[in-house]
């Protein structure tokens, strides 16, 4: 029976399947699809500026990733430093709470393979809706806030921003 | 000095000739030139004030083909026309009517001109150019006033209907199918009897609905047609005959829904858009932001719809965007795309247009609203129950405290680059337009200002205020057009003039325009047309000697470019203002931080009390724009807000 238990959708991967795909039909993405893959879910989705993102949910470990979300970042490079720190403070008890990602809810970290650069979330009550939200939420805030600070070239060699 | 029946004509006597003067510009203000300059003989011709104080000779039958136009026009209240000789018979017959026009250097800046009045003044404007090389001079233009939404109507000549296809002589083009794309209706005319018919064609298409451009080309079989009388034309009908004043109004249910979602939401922000200005929605909104404490953004070719000092205005609170749970577009004629706007991925999303087949393009919405933008404010005003969010206004508040802080920094670092180098950073030239236009003893609702240029532009927009509509002409809005800016300064500032529509409390106030080098090139012949006139305005050019892509060329820069940065390079420490000296205006050179904002005030008080341009060259250096070596370098913006021009 182990054998058969990938086919089998977890109930969580379900669950954040189901947030995500609410997603696509209200239109927050240009196009969906899934699959479930090496005892993950694996989504793939076009998203804010046209680009394609990878969401992978980890059921065992409660994570939602954000797979190679920032291209082409040296890990001692000042953006990777400066994301990190953007990463931190957005638990910030001083921030509102609809901005604030709640510690005791949810962990956030990065990771750099090679200067591509992930995003990771992870559940600690098991929240599945409050963890599609806020990681989508901060994903955004990445790009339409973080990323509109003094990254101007860096913008325009990876992600073709206009130069008009 | 050139003698003339009328005595010598100077700049200085032109001005004191008071009735010629109201008649070109109406300044308030105006007296005669406290200085005068001893290095040139510039003349404005006496035949300049002379003609602009004939009265005004409306055509009676028998009529031509272009009087019949021209009468229509004035009966539709077309606010002005902006032209460079050809179409003769066209423009002469609108001049004739009494409709305010000016004659400038290109039919392309002309053009812009047109653009840059309707945008301040949501009025219906003309441009006009000769067939062929005048016409086709526009199109950059026509696209620009198309991307905006402005309701111009280009007007041009085109040569004989007879004679088509033959060359014969010059200047021959097929124009309808070069405008294809960047108009809403567009028509070549060919049946003279119908030349009244299809004027109110234009003004139906004009003031109805989204507005956009209307070409209308005039062959010389129905320009040059004589009518005896209104029988020998097919068409003779008065306005209120070939169309109607009256505007789609919301259907009860669906404001009934919209007001729900807005009272259900925490954090609800109105984008107001180019429909709320020129539906003169401003009461409207203002009533409802208030009843609902329902913040607003603007976004569209010009600001002021919502004052940027209001405590629910988020123009400078760009943090706060991504706060919001319910965004209520209005009169967002230009869509953005997902991820353009910097919103929550989970708010929620009204749309209220006039134009039901555009809603939900782009962006998905959860309610779509077909209305007047003014009718559905009021609508949703009535329909709203009272309500106060002091956490969203606190929320706004700090947003716009942390930009300003950001805005001090920015400063702060300019200062310090400024001093380094010698040359004018572009925070500096920022701050001192914020600190002489709202900071000082003028009137902070007073000066229209023309926010044009490309890297200058990320620093200035952060710093210029709109407090009352039409303040603000955002130059480069979604067409991306860096060169009219000097054009747009022709039409706002002859706008302002004119005291045209919600330009009229600030008549004869000079206008300040903000470009950069590489845009000056396009447009400064148009110095000429703003001292001919004599309207006052106070162009800043930000020079840092390169067009504003200049990295995209660096040599060994973002894909191991070689051989192509002299592409983007001009010779350094160009005299822009000895242009504006050469055309009939000062010129200041400024190369220093500290002179920046005296020369400022100084150009603000001559064009406020002489009537007289200048044009203030910023010596900058095109390495400001790097991050790292000169942080923060060049600027990216958020939409929408005081910073946004794509959308």
């Amino acid at each position: 029976m182990h054998g058969l238990l990938p086919l089998m959708p977890n109930p969580a991967e379900t669950a954040i399947e189901a947030l995500l795909r609410d997603r696509a039909r209200r239109g927050v993405f240009r196009s969906f699809a899934s699959r479930r893959a090496w005892g993950r879910l694996d989504c793939s989705l076009v998203w804010l500026r046209e680009q394609p993102v990878r969401i992978l949910f980890d059921a065992r470990r409660s994570t939602l990733e954000f797979r190679d979300l920032l291209p082409n970042l040296d890990f001692r490079s000042p953006l990777y430093r400066d994301l990190k720190l953007f990463l931190k403070g957005r638990s910030d008890a001083g921030l509102p709470v609809h901005r604030r990602l709640d510690p005791d809810r949810v962990k956030v970290r990065s990771t750099n393979r090679k200067g591509s650069v992930s995003v990771v979330l992870e559940s600690v009550d098991g929240e599945w809706d409050y963890l599609v939200s806020k990681g989508l939420k901060l994903v955004n805030e990445i790009f339409l806030g973080f990323l509109r600070g003094p990254y101007y070239e860096y913008m325009v060699e990876n992600f073709q921003e206009p130069e008009d | 000095m050139k003698k003339t029946a009328a005595g010598p004509v100077s700049r200085r006597n032109f001005v004191a000739k008071g009735a010629v003067a109201a008649a070109v510009a109406a300044g308030a203000g105006a007296r005669a030139s406290q200085t005068e300059r001893h290095d040139s003989n510039i003349q404005i011709p006496s035949e300049v004030p002379a003609s602009l104080g004939e009265d005004s000779r409306p055509a009676e039958f028998p009529m031509t083909g272009a009087q019949v136009f021209a009468k229509a026009c004035k009966q539709e209240g077309l606010a002005a026309l902006f032209c460079a000789p050809g179409n003769y018979v066209v423009i002469n017959a609108i001049a004739s009517e009494g409709i305010p026009s000016y004659g400038g250097r290109t039919e392309g800046m002309m053009c812009a001109a047109a653009d840059g009045f309707a945008r301040v003044t949501g009025e219906v404007v003309a441009a006009s150019g000769t067939e062929g090389p005048g016409f086709t001079n526009m199109i950059m233009n026509v696209a620009a006033a198309n991307a905006a939404r402005s309701p111009v109507l280009v007007l041009a000549s085109n040569m004989t209907l007879g004679l088509e296809d033959t060359e014969h002589a010059i200047q021959r083009v097929y124009q309808q199918p070069t405008t294809e794309g960047m108009k809403k209706y567009g028509k070549r005319l060919i049946n003279p009897e119908r030349v009244h018919e299809y004027a109110g064609y234009a003004f139906r298409q004009l003031k109805s609905g989204v507005p956009r451009p209307v070409h209308l080309d005039f062959p010389g079989e129905v320009a040059r047609q004589r009518f005896e009388s209104a029988e020998e034309l097919r068409y003779f009908y008065g306005k209120s005959k070939y169309r109607t004043d009256s505007r789609p109004h919301p259907s009860a249910k669906k404001i009934a829904k919209a007001a729900a979602m807005i009272d259900r939401a925490e954090r609800p922000i109105i984008v107001a858009s180019a429909g709320v200005f020129y539906s003169r929605a401003w009461d409207a909104l203002k009533v409802l932001a208030e009843q609902g404490d329902v913040a607003v953004v603007e976004s569209g070719p010009s600001r002021g719809h919502f004052a940027d000092d209001h405590p629910l205005s988020a123009n400078t609170a760009p943090d706060a965007l991504l706060s919001a749970d319910l965004v209520v577009l209005v009169g967002q004629y230009c869509m953005p795309n997902i991820g353009e706007y910097s919103f929550d991925p989970d708010a929620t999303y009204i749309r209220i247009d006039p134009d039901a087949a555009d809603i939900g393009r782009n962006l998905p919405i959860d309610l779509g609203i077909v209305s007047c933008e003014k009718a559905a404010l009021e609508a949703l005003a009535e329909a709203l129950p009272e309500r106060k969010r002091p956490a969203w206004r606190d929320e706004l508040a700090a947003a716009r405290a942390a930009f300003e802080t950001e805005n001090d920094e920015h400063y702060r670092l300019g200062v310090g680059h400024s001093e380094q180098t010698g040359c004018v950073h572009p925070a500096v030239i920022a701050k001192g337009i914020d600190d002489l236009l709202y900071q000082g003893d003028i009137p902070k609702e007073q000066t229209t200002v023309i926010s044009g240029g490309y890297g200058i532009a990320r620093y200035t927009r952060r710093r210029i205020r709109a407090y009352r509509p039409g303040q603000v002409c955002n130059g480069a809005y979604q067409y991306g057009a860096i060169g009219p800016d000097v054009g747009y300064t022709v039409g706002v500032g002859a706008a302002v003039q004119q005291g045209t529509g919600p330009q009229a409390p600030y008549r004869g106030a000079p206008v300040l325009a903000v470009t950069g080098d590489a845009g000056f090139a396009y447009s400064g012949m148009e110095i000429e047309t703003l001292s001919k006139y004599r309207i006052p305005a106070v162009v800043v050019v930000y020079n840092n000697n390169a067009w504003g892509v200049w990295r995209s060329g660096e040599s060994g820069g973002r894909s191991d470019t070689a051989r192509a940065q002299h592409m983007y390079l001009f010779q350094e420490n160009l005299r822009y203002e000895k242009i504006g000296e050469a055309l009939g205006a000062r010129g200041e050179y400024v190369t220093a931080a500290a002179d920046f904002l005296p020369a400022l005030k100084r150009s603000y008080d001559i064009a406020a009390r002489e009537r007289i341009s200048t044009v203030i060259n910023c010596q900058s250096i095109k390495e400001f724009s790097s991050a790292r070596d000169y942080p923060p370098g060049h600027l990216q913006k958020v939409e929408p807000g005081c910073m946004a021009y794509y959308h």
